[in-house]
């Protein structure tokens, strides 16, 4: 009895469908292996390392620039304080907040004048600026020459910590007390009435004086008509401050571009695939790579400096590989049988010919890496009359990359690759790591806020490009030159 | 899963190969098994597929061999029932790449002709023609171990 088909099928099925051959153990070690290299890649130490970085600049920035001018204080806090002293202005809010201001006289001594502050202010829209140290608070009162003479007296004991600052009623009496005519002075003492700072007589100043200060005021700093304007802010104990800081920091933006040289090696512990390395290395050339970006950067006066942004690298190589033993196989099907089935069903036997051709096939490609990158930079810059120079040093966190192109395999066949297409033949990791960066920066003044730039460098990948399961290492080093202009707030 | 992967691939390496390149994919991926069906059969179709990705990145048109020539045999049941498991799938890694996916395809795991004609990338026809070819082969390959058995 023949065996038909249907059962020859059947027979197969149930003997190899269910049926299992132990693998060896060999074949778990490298599982094993390779899922764990992938485990431990998945650290993301990359947004570990990018958090790091922007909390230092949040904490950098948060305390360093807030060093105030002025004498210090015996714990080296510069405060300066003063009463918050009504106006009388002609603007129609300042007359609004004159009514309780108006009861002031008494109801701050009767310890109620702090609601009428708050209203006022409230109305002044004051800004209530971070607590921390260092703040500035200016006079506001007009003083007269008795109240500028206490305050050359009393202006080392009048800068203070803010934790010790007396409630506003207190302060007020406190200068009511210093003045030797008891004479109370407020805005209303005066003619103009609308400005809170005075000339001070015997002093060559050529414009609004400071008493608390001493020193005379900017045009702008003297224009201010009502409390807590003009870079002034209201803060919770109803005073004014000022954040203006005597060590602040510069920001900056620059722009760049330029040319990238590349160095690759391709490195293997197997001295077996040396010759593959090297044939790699002969079929592979550099042909041109570039990179732009955009940083921003925050300096102090101290030089320090910290710098992000974003950088965009290109590099291209050259694939020329020329098989002289190459083969081209053409497959031709030719239907030789029918077989009818059923009256639905219909096979066609077809003869499958395949002609093959040796002959030399010449394969050219232009490799591409392209790198994102989110560079963190330290560095220290030194200022020059017409140039400024740096140096930096960080990383690069390489966000993304991406390859594309044709190298020779290890059995010296030509495949083609790309690390975002899977089905390829896999040969580069999508995730790289990052890479260790330093440079020298030029930065030529143009003008008050334009520089040009000329930085050239060096970057180390850190890591290989290529997969653990890849025979070889492929890393790189390259040196840039990057120009472009920077801008200086 | 192992032995899926032999009856796949040409040779032993080649299915450690697909073992290995499966296992992976199935760990990476276990998060994304929807519980619709069973486990096994989820990591069984990893698995095929990852032999199919594999005879994919192979120049597989080069091993489209003429065997028209071999004649179609009978073959006594008792013939195939004699055989273990072992050398049923012997017999089917002797067969030729086009051959082997289509059988294995069409006849192991129930894959229609229009499936495999789009998986593999070849006509319909060409399927159904393997698939006959691939049992001609079998019957021919049987009656040898029997011959040489006897």
């Amino acid at each position: 009895m023949n065996l038909n088909n249907k059962d020859l099928d059947r027979i197969f099925k149930q003997k190899l469908g269910q049926h299992e051959v132990k693998a060896p153990s060999s074949a778990w070690d490298h599982v094993q292996r390779q899922i764990f290299d992938k485990k431990s890649r998945r650290f993301p130490w990359i947004w570990v390392g990018a958090g790091t970085f922007v909390l230092t600049v949040l904490a950098a920035a948060l305390f360093l620039p807030l060093n105030l001018s002025g004498d210090k204080g015996e714990d080296g806090v510069n405060v300066e304080r003063s009463e918050m002293n009504p106006s009388v202005g002609s603007d129609p809010a300042e007359d609004l907040s004159q009514q309780p201001f108006a009861e002031e006289d008494e109801a701050g001594k009767e310890g109620n004048h702090k609601t009428g502050l708050e209203e006022r202010n409230a109305g002044a829209g004051g800004i209530a600026p971070p607590g921390q140290i260092g703040r500035e608070v200016r006079t506001q009162g007009v003083t007269s020459a008795s109240q500028q003479e206490e305050s050359k007296h009393s202006s080392v004991g009048r800068k203070e910590n803010i934790s010790d600052l007396a409630s506003p009623a207190a302060q007020r009496n406190e200068e009511e007390q210093a003045s030797p005519s008891g004479e109370r002075h407020t805005s209303e003492s005066f003619p103009d009435g609308e400005r809170r700072h005075g000339s001070l007589p015997g002093l060559n100043a050529s414009g609004p004086f400071d008493a608390f200060t001493r020193r005379v005021l900017t045009e702008e700093e003297a224009a201010w008509t009502d409390p807590c304007q003009n870079g002034l802010y209201q803060y919770k104990d109803d005073e004014c401050y000022s954040l203006k800081s005597s060590a602040p920091i510069r920001f900056a933006l620059s722009w760049y571009y330029g040319p990238e040289f590349p160095l690759r090696s391709l490195t293997t512990t197997d001295p077996e695939l040396s010759g593959y390395a090297d044939l790699r290395n002969e079929t592979e050339t550099y042909s041109y790579a570039h990179g732009l970006g955009v940083r921003a950067s925050m300096k102090w006066y101290s030089g320090l400096k910290l710098g992000t942004g974003l950088h965009l690298s290109k590099w291209n190589e050259r694939f020329d590989y020329i098989d002289e033993d190459a083969e081209i196989t053409t497959t031709i099907n030719i239907i030789v049988d029918t077989i009818i089935n059923s009256p639905l069903d219909t096979t066609y036997v077809i003869d499958t010919v395949s002609v093959t051709k040796s002959g030399t096939k010449h394969y050219r490609n232009t490799n591409s890496y392209t790198f994102f990158d989110l560079p963190l930079l330290i560095g220290y810059e030194v200022e020059g009359k017409h140039m400024n120079i740096s140096i930096n040093t960080g990383v690069f966190l390489h966000l993304l990359f991406q390859s594309d192109g044709q190298v020779l395999a290890a059995d010296e066949q030509p495949i083609r690759y790309n690390n975002r297409d899977r089905t390829d033949h896999s040969i580069f990791k999508s995730d790289i790591g990052a890479s260790l960066y330093t440079s020298v920066g030029f930065y030529y003044k143009l003008d008050k806020h334009w520089d040009f730039t000329f930085e050239p460098s060096i970057k180390y990948m850190i890591e290989p490009v290529t997969l653990s399961s890849y025979p070889l290492d492929q890393r790189y080093i390259s040196f840039n030159l990057y120009m472009g202009l920077r801008y200086r707030f | 899963m192992y032995a899926l992967c032999l009856r796949y691939a040409r040779h032993q390496l080649e299915a450690e190969d697909i073992l290995q390149e499966g296992f992976i994919k199935v760990f990476n991926n276990l998060g994304s098994f929807e519980h619709k069906g069973s486990l096994e059969g989820w990591v069984r179709r990893i698995m095929i597929n990852t032999a199919i990705r594999n005879y994919h990145k192979r120049h597989h048109k080069k091993e489209f061999l003429g065997l028209d020539t071999v004649p179609d045999q009978s073959l006594e049941p008792a013939a195939i029932h004699a055989l273990s498991e072992q050398e049923l799938l012997e017999l089917v890694r002797d067969l030729p790449d086009g051959y082997r996916m289509v059988f294995n395809m069409y006849v192991i795991e129930g894959y229609a002709h229009k499936e495999i004609a789009e998986i593999l990338d070849i006509g319909e026809s060409t399927s159904r023609s393997q698939l006959v070819k691939a049992r001609r082969m079998l019957r021919k390959l049987i009656k040898n171990v029997q011959s040489v058995l006897v």
